[in-house]
């Protein structure tokens, strides 16, 4: 028996695996041309100049060979880079997907290869091989863009050389990343300006040769920006938050390396920037261009990276200077049109000093100035003065004051410059402005605290107009000087805006008390005045909540006529009360209707300090709401000296009861007493008292919970049991596993169990629950084992599996289902790891059968695993699944997985017919394993075909494989026999003979073919080959 | 602390012999907007036993009209004679603040119209349960605060997820100790918005019913499309502030909370970027965005909209996500620490429960008006900042003061359209 290590099948089963559902293509693609547009963008952003003169006439070859994923990008790019050469002068190009080009003679004629975008390239000719290695070596160079990373699968040293390997791409095409420029000041960088910068495309997390130490970094992801954040995806590999994207080296051997990962995009080649940095870089890599390529990590000192500021997209290219070109565009502007100019105009207004900012004032005015501007067109412009506006804009502005449409906006605008001349205009726009307007004027001029306007404010609150008295009555409040308050209080407004003035003159005075000490005493008379019983209740509480704030005089007495009134929102202010105060307050609280008493009580639980003898006076109330209420006010707030009381309350029936056992719970600082009280306690007390300090973790108490679990008395220990299990650290781990031993019920038995696996949970260490498990496995009785089998389960690690496999090896058979069972409840990858051997080393059908499926639930169940993890999990149970029902099951499911995977493997299940002979070829089969990334290089992958016989009949199946010099081992299974083989060295004319198979007429056939040994691979196999024999016997059950 | 176990029995004061309350003792509730959120409030309250609708207030005539035959059908079933009527309905809510046996009202109104109602149903005396984010700018939430201070009424705000069990939880964690020192926090906001839209848009008809000048009320004058009113007016700045604003009184709320500073404000917005729509003819608020929130008591809250949706908080003691319905913590012990009775926990029950038990008991919701202020100004800031090209924002939490920003304190606040006024 073996088991799967843990880190292997939790790469199996995690999130890591494999590439799939990558449109594959072999080279020779045709694409399409790029559209004229694009190139005209293309040439208008590659720069006139490169930055260095070529020493002599360069050849760059633009590699683009697609033996994975293809690029669309790709034609664009060959355009950008042809461009680059001709506008410069720095290179010519030759584009090509020819292998054919990497032999000593072709390459003699270029400076250069430039990887673009080609993927999955084996080189596996090895002549191709050394003519590349032998050309760096000449002192050439190599560059890469975008995929160039994404190659040589089976050549590590090429993967070494360009710097790093592919790993996924966290960043999609469609996300704008901020992008940190690392060597602000390396001529590779200067079209950057020394600034980080955002950009849409498609970004790389590049791992394995990929280190500061070997390479020069030039541009990273800047990850101090949350918007770059994917640590959410799972897909994250690299532990130090280092994702690059460009950089440059010399290599030991000579030659030297340009790489950029920008490129997935096609609109990364029409931008001027980036074009700007290929072309250094290839400048660099060609030789011309003289570069500092001492590795990031062995500079001193360290360049200071300029990390992206603002964000702001490089394609966009929307600058200052665009202004008048997005104004034209802007200025036919109306509702329900394209908002592409406003958005540009708007983005400079953000991202301009205030230099620019004036260029955008003075720009606006004059197009405002202009007839036929729409409506929607003029609303914008006032918006965009909000921002930019200065006081030339505030007569323009003003003079819209007589319309009222669009005057609205103009208000608005006026309103927020917040100048004094923006305040005159207003005040003296007032008497001439559209009449709609005047209330919004007459409001707008109240926030901006014009006292100039108190005389006519106070003759407009008597106005006719409702909406402009009642604006100019809010207005003198939000003045909120002694003057405006004065004037609102003589005006006479209408009966209808009687309840706004007060408010208002409450505004006025609270503003006043707030901001302005030497004038409390005007305030305090304004609070006075609004305390009267004819004002609404709620300006009657505001009043009496400001002369309490203001600690005036009559404060309380007016507080105390509003309970007397029975006014309900006055309970809100009770937590505003002085000690006094309050004490003149509790001989009302017990006149009070109870449901009103609740809420007084409630709101003095919050006073300052805590009116603690109101409380415990209200305890003996008669109302059992009122009760119940001062109850639980002191659970929260009292302290030890409550204690007796509420325990004492405890005793007693019904809610109240219930109410003080809550409040024992939550009373502070009595847990020493607690703790005193149960060492003494008895019958219902010692229950209740078990209960609270439960409730409350006192971890303290755990043994005298421990002590009452071995109780004679069944619900002391049943209590005890309970309280235990909720206070137990992972220090009472063995005492709470002994508590199984000794349980008499099967309430007890429950409760002991959850104290197991709660205290299980609670452990910290795995390995030390583990210990504490098996010793307890050896004294707990049967009976009550199976919780322990669970926390040993449960716990995920190497040593717990190696513990279960201790006890299947010594159980017989029902034990050994049990531990089955518990497996197949854990679901974690540990346990479907022993499952899926379980399965294959099955002892019996049922053994088999109870793996199997608790393997496939925890495929189908666990919430991590995407589609592609679940379909190689279910590829991987196939050949084991033997019942029609499980075969039909995992196809079930890999229908419904709907990945490359998946989509794949259903065709190659499709049974093929086995006639007179058939050829398994090993790839046309379908490859599996128990874990990690599989494929033919890959130890540990297997491969199985499914055939079905036209005929029964004995078939002879051979192995072939290719000539690498040495024979291999491997195992070949069919329906559950296994039969050992050995390939010879060279087999394609004399295969190796593997036995002989009898098979039924119609049956489906699994074929499974696995390499024997840690190290050996499938990759050297070729095919098996069946051939039925010409004298058939007669046909036997396989 | 609103947490009480205390309010576990106090309901039962209201309640008659039979266990539901008295239709004389229930509270009688109007609701004002019952489209999208007020509609699901409405559907769900009718359900209540300490609830009565009286009153239906929606600028959609037909939304409100049907929404009143909901009600009554659903009280009628429940009448012994099998009919009921008693459902008043209207297309101003001002009618209905004014009906003297209202005693609570409900608010899910566009966000450009939370101040004017809430101050004027508080200044009524009414009790209030009000839909989040709550204000359309800072200084809109300060009166809105002031009101509900001064005339002493119950006031809830709709962040639900602070009566959400596994928010409840991960609160309990952390203000307990049981996650230990907190190390960083981040909220997963979602980006986007908007329906998809194209320029140019057809001229449209308001449709029958629909008071469109009453549903642009305050806002500035812009004319009718079907795809700016319902529930895509959040997309538009004069009537909202985006993905941000809908949502920071959810997660960001809860992570305020969650860490204790959900009673201040911050001190600065930090790394605030954002991206805006480019050619969309009617909605501009921010598609993606990211910001930092920096408390003075050294807390800082990371917020973004490229995070995964929730709530990370990592500890000393280990981590936890969250988000509704999803609860995941770095080590299973967390999964089950018991959170001591005497600390800070939660009776769970939910956010309608909360607030009508407090408007029985007199106590403060669990999501009061004064930190959901606090929450949905930081949204406030940050779009302050997006919009002035701002990376960094200085705030004065306790005068509640923009520092040294002059273009942005002219985006502070927004003036009302003529007659509307805030009443300060």
């Amino acid at each position: 028996m073996k088991i799967l290590s843990h880190t292997f099948a939790l790469s199996a089963l995690g999130a890591v695996l494999l590439p799939a559902g990558l449109v594959r293509a072999e080279p020779g693609i045709q694409f399409p041309p790029v559209p004229a547009d694009a190139l005209q963008k293309m040439k208008d952003a590659a720069p006139d100049k490169a930055p260095a003169r070529p020493i002599k006439p360069r050849k760059l070859l633009v590699f683009y060979r697609t033996q994975g994923y293809v690029h669309q990008s790709i034609p664009y790019g060959i355009e950008a880079l042809k461009i680059l050469g001709q506008k410069t002068g720095a290179f010519t190009v030759v584009a090509s997907d020819d292998m054919a080009m990497f032999t000593p003679q072709k390459l003699a004629e270029f400076d250069g290869v430039l990887f673009l975008s080609t993927t999955g390239l084996t080189f596996e000719d090895p002549a191709t091989r050394k003519a590349l290695l032998d050309f760096l070596a000449s002192g050439k160079g190599i560059m890469g863009i975008h995929a160039a990373t994404d190659n040589f699968p089976s050549w590590p040293e090429a993967r070494e050389i360009m710097g790093g390997k592919f790993h996924g791409h966290p960043w999609g095409g469609g996300d704008t990343e901020a992008v940190k420029v690392d060597d602000p000041k390396n001529p590779i960088n200067l079209a950057f300006g020394g600034k980080g910068f955002w950009i849409k495309d498609e970004i790389y997390q590049i791992d394995e040769a990929y280190s500061r130490d070997k390479q020069r970094v030039l541009l990273s992801l800047d990850m101090s920006k949350p918007q770059n954040d994917r640590s959410a995806t799972g897909q994250i590999v690299r532990t130090d938050n280092d994702f690059p994207i460009a950089w440059i080296k010399k290599l030991p051997g000579g030659g030297r390396v340009y790489y950029c990962s920008l490129g997935h995009n096609n609109e990364i080649f029409e931008t001027p920037e980036i074009l700007r940095h290929y072309l250094a870089g290839i400048q660099f890599a060609l030789g011309d261009l003289k570069v500092d390529a001492t590795p990031s990590a062995k500079l001193s000192p360290q360049p200071v990276a300029a990390t992206a500021g603002e964000i702001s997209v490089l394609q966009e290219k929307i600058r200052i200077e665009s202004l008048d070109g997005w104004l034209a565009k802007f200025a036919t502007y109306d509702f329900g049109q394209s908002r592409e100019a406003i958005s540009a105009i708007s983005f400079l207004t953000r991202n301009t000093d205030s230099e620019g900012r004036a260029k955008i004032e003075t720009a606006l005015l004059a197009l405002l100035a202009k007839p036929g501007l729409s409506y929607a067109a003029k609303d914008q412009i006032c918006r965009w003065l909000v921002l930019v506006g200065t006081d030339k804009s505030v007569a323009p502005l003003a003079a819209l004051l007589t319309d009222e449409k669009i005057g609205t906006m103009a208000v608005y605008a006026l309103f927020e410059l917040r100048l004094p001349s923006a305040v005159k205009a207003l005040r003296q726009g007032l008497s001439s402005a559209a009449p709609f307007l005047k209330p919004s004027i007459v409001g707008s001029l109240g926030r901006l605290g014009d006292t100039a306007s108190v005389p006519v404010f106070a003759n407009l609150a008597a106005a006719q107009s409702v909406d402009e008295a009642r604006a100019a009555i809010i207005a003198l409040g939000a003045i909120g000087t002694p003057d405006s308050l004065t004037a609102l209080g003589k005006a006479k407004v209408a009966p209808a805006l009687q309840t706004a003035k007060g408010w208002a003159l409450l505004d006025g005075a609270s503003r006043i008390a707030r901001d302005t000490p030497k004038d409390t005493d005007f305030a305090v008379k304004v609070f006075q005045s609004l305390t009267a019983p004819t004002n609404p209740p709620p300006l009657q509480v505001a009043a009496v909540r400001g002369l309490l704030l203001a600690k005036a005089d009559g404060a309380v007495p007016a507080y105390l006529n509003l309970v007397s009134a029975s006014t309900p929102q006055a309970a809100s202010l009770a937590s505003l009360l002085s000690p006094k105060a309050i004490s003149q307050l509790t001989g009302k609280l017990e006149k009070m209707e109870p449901a009103t008493a609740v809420k007084f009580l409630n709101r003095l639980a919050l006073a300052a300090p805590f009116p603690k003898a109101v409380f415990a006076r209200v305890l003996a109330a008669q109302d059992p709401a009122v009760q119940i209420t001062a109850i639980g006010v002191l659970g929260r707030h009292g302290d030890a000296s409550d204690l007796p009381a509420l325990l004492s309350l405890s005793g007693k029936d019904g809610d109240v009861a219930k109410a003080a056992a809550a409040a024992l719970e939550t009373l502070p600082g009595i847990d020493a007493d607690l703790r005193t009280r149960l060492k003494a306690a008895s019958g219902p007390e010692r229950l209740l008292l078990l209960e609270t300090v439960a409730s409350r973790v006192d971890r303290d108490s755990f043994p005298l919970a421990l002590a009452a679990a071995g109780d004679t008395d069944t619900a002391v220990r049943l209590a005890g049991i309970k309280a235990a299990g909720r206070l137990a650290t992972s220090k009472d781990l063995t005492a709470i596993l002994g508590l199984l031993s000794a349980v008499k019920s099967p309430q007890e038995k429950t409760a002991a169990e959850k104290a197991v696996v709660t205290a299980v949970r609670a452990a910290r260490d795995a390995d030390q629950v583990t210990d504490a498990v098996v010793a307890a496995l050896k004294t707990t009785p049967p009976e009550v084992q199976r919780v322990l089998l669970v926390a040993l389960a449960s716990q995920d690690t190497p040593k717990a599996a190696a513990a279960l496999n201790d006890l299947l090896a010594s159980r017989d058979a029902e034990g050994r289902l049990d531990i089955i069972r518990v497996l197949s409840g854990t679901r974690n990858p540990t346990a479907a790891a022993m499952l899926y051997q379980l399965a294959i080393d099955s002892r019996t059908p049922t053994e088999h059968a109870l793996a199997m499926r608790g393997y496939l639930d925890y495929l189908g169940y666990f919430p991590d695993l995407n589609n592609c993890a679940r379909s190689a999990g279910y590829l991987a149970a196939f050949p084991w699944a033997l019942a029609p029902k499980e075969t039909d099951l995992v196809v079930n499911r890999l229908t419904k997985m709907d990945c490359g995977e998946s989509r794949d493997a259903l065709k190659k299940l499709e049974p093929r017919a086995l006639d007179a002979d058939l050829e398994l070829r090993v790839d046309d089969g379908i490859f599996f394993a128990a874990g990690g990334e599989y494929n033919k290089r890959t130890p540990g992958t297997g491969v199985y075909w499914r055939v079905k016989p036209q005929k029964a009949g004995t078939y002879k199946v051979e192995g072939f494989q290719n000539n690498d010099g040495s024979p291999h081992s491997y195992r070949v299974t069919v329906a559950g026999k296994t039969t050992p083989i050995t390939v010879a060295k060279d087999t394609h004319d004399a295969p190796t003979a593997v036995g002989e198979l009898p098979l039924e007429e119609g049956s489906d056939v699994t074929i499974l073919l696995q390499p024997e040994g840690p190290t050996e691979t499938l990759d050297r196999f070729q095919k098996l080959k069946l051939t039925r024999t010409p004298t058939a016997p007669a046909p036997q059950k396989p | 602390m609103a947490a009480s176990s205390a309010g576990l029995f106090l309901p039962n004061i209201l309640r008659a012999q039979n266990g539901t309350p008295a239709p004389s003792k229930r509270i009688n509730l109007g609701c004002i907007g019952v489209g999208n959120m007020g509609g699901t409030h409405v559907r769900n309250l009718v359900g209540e036993s300490r609830v009565q609708i009286v009153g239906i207030a929606d600028v959609d005539l037909n939304t409100g009209t049907k929404m009143k035959a909901f009600v009554e059908e659903a009280y009628a079933s429940r009448m012994p004679a099998g009919t009921y009527k008693g459902c008043f309905v209207t297309q101003d809510f001002r009618e209905l603040l004014a009906r003297p046996d209202i005693d609570a009202v409900m608010i899910a109104v566009p966000d450009h119209w939370h101040a004017l109602p809430l101050i004027m149903a508080a200044q009524a005396g009414k009790h209030i349960y009000a839909e989040k984010p709550l204000s359309l700018t800072i200084p809109e939430g300060q009166a809105m605060v002031r009101a509900v201070e001064q005339s002493g009424v119950i006031c809830q705000i709709g962040s639900q997820q602070r009566s959400g069990q596994e928010f409840q939880r991960v609160y309990e964690l952390v203000q307990n100790g049981l996650l230990g020192e907190i190390k960083r926090v981040r909220v997963g906001l979602p980006g986007g918005g908007g329906g998809s839209i194209q320029a140019p848009m057809a001229e449209e008809k308001v449709p029958d019913g629909f008071n469109y000048d009453m549903w642009l009320g305050p806002a500035p004058y812009a004319p009718y499309y079907h795809a700016r009113c319902p529930y895509e007016w959040r997309w538009i700045f004069d009537y909202s502030g985006g993905q941000l604003t809908d949502w920071i009184g959810h997660h960001f709320d809860c992570a305020a909370w969650m860490t204790g500073v959900s009673a201040m404000g911050p001190v600065a917005i930090e790394g605030a970027a954002a991206v805006f729509p480019t050619d969309n003819p009617l909605y501009n608020t921010a598609q993606q965005f990211a910001f930092q929130a920096r408390y003075a008591n050294g807390v800082k809250i990371e917020v973004s909209s490229a995070l995964r949706n929730g709530i990370v908080i990592d500890g000393s003691e280990g981590s936890v996500h969250v988000d509704r319905g999803v609860l995941e913590f770095s080590s299973p012990s967390l999964q089950v620490v018991p959170v001591p009775s005497q600390g800070k926990t939660f009776v769970r029950r939910s956010h309608w429960t909360n607030f009508l038990d407090c408007v029985v008991s007199g106590e403060t919701p669990i999501c009061p008006i004064q930190e959901a202020h606090r929450s949905v100004s930081v949204a406030h800031l940050a779009n302050l900042a997006f919009r002035t090209g701002r990376s960094r924002l200085d705030w004065d939490p306790v005068a509640q003061r923009l520092i040294n920003a002059p273009d942005a304190e002219r985006l502070f606040s927004r003036d009302y359209r003529s007659p509307w006024q805030l009443p300060v």
